[in-house]
């Protein structure tokens, strides 16, 4: 079995675990399995952008306080990720999954671009992206297989 | 890391494990002197470092999780919400 050093995970599986969603005790665990083995956590800079702009959003819609916002956004931030910025090369390559996927905008794209180029597992919580995105980048997973594979590292 | 704390070859002999314990669990790293010159250096290896840092992700984590679970239930999920955001003017 080909062995991962890091994985690449889309802000859906971050902000389902912010907002408790029915999944946030399997990401939990899944975020502690990482921890306890040898893999890290890669993301694209633009992560930031949208884990901040969905909760501001949940402010917006009176879904959550400031103070909430505030506690959940300062917890992000101390988050072991290591941040890779968004170039044009990557932006290349998110434009090619996009285009193979049939994805109407690249947002998605990125993560899993920046997962392909650095030989990483990508993670998604979005059932109907992860079944297009497997035909392009086979390690895809959602967080239950991601969970599977990495407990054996 | 915080600064090393010099301690004489005496002391260090008679708190060896204490010594390590604080290395391992609290990070910290001791200078040994003998006759008021140092003569070793303890500090904890990197294994110490990463299960320490990855400890105390794990307690964030669960912090994180209990938090969430105090937030009223949302109408959309947050795979609904990043792709209202992200496919707004789609």
């Amino acid at each position: 079995m080909k062995m991962f050093n890091s994985l690449c995970i889309d802000a859906s599986v971050f902000l389902a675990f912010f907002l408790g969603e029915p999944n946030s005790k399997k990401i939990l665990s899944f975020f502690t399995a990482i921890h306890k083995s040898s893999i890290s956590i890669i993301e694209p800079s633009y992560l930031d952008v949208e884990i901040m702009s969905t909760l501001r959003n949940k402010v917006f819609c009176e879904k959550i306080s400031h103070l909430e916002y505030t506690r959940l956004l300062n917890d992000y931030l101390a988050f072991d990720i290591n941040i890779f910025q968004v170039s044009r090369e990557l932006l290349k390559l998110a434009n090619i999954h996009s285009v193979k996927s049939d994805q109407p905008v690249i947002y998605d794209c990125i993560y899993s671009a920046l997962a392909e180029d650095q030989k990483a597992i990508f993670v998604t919580a979005d059932d109907k992206f992860l079944k297009k995105i497997k035909k392009v980048y086979k390690h895809s997973y959602s967080v239950s297989e991601a969970f599977e594979l990495i407990k054996g590292y | 890391m915080s600064q090393a704390q010099t301690v004489t070859a005496t002391e260090a002999r008679n708190n060896f494990f204490s010594l390590i314990d604080q290395s391992m669990f609290e990070g910290k790293s001791f200078i040994v002197e003998k006759n008021g010159r140092p003569w070793a250096e303890l500090r904890p290896s990197k294994n110490a470092l990463d299960a320490k840092k990855s400890a105390k992700q794990i307690k964030l984590f669960k912090k994180i999780y209990d938090f969430s679970k105090t937030l009223p239930k949302m109408d959309e999920t947050a795979v609904e919400t990043l792709r209202r955001l992200r496919h707004e003017n789609v």
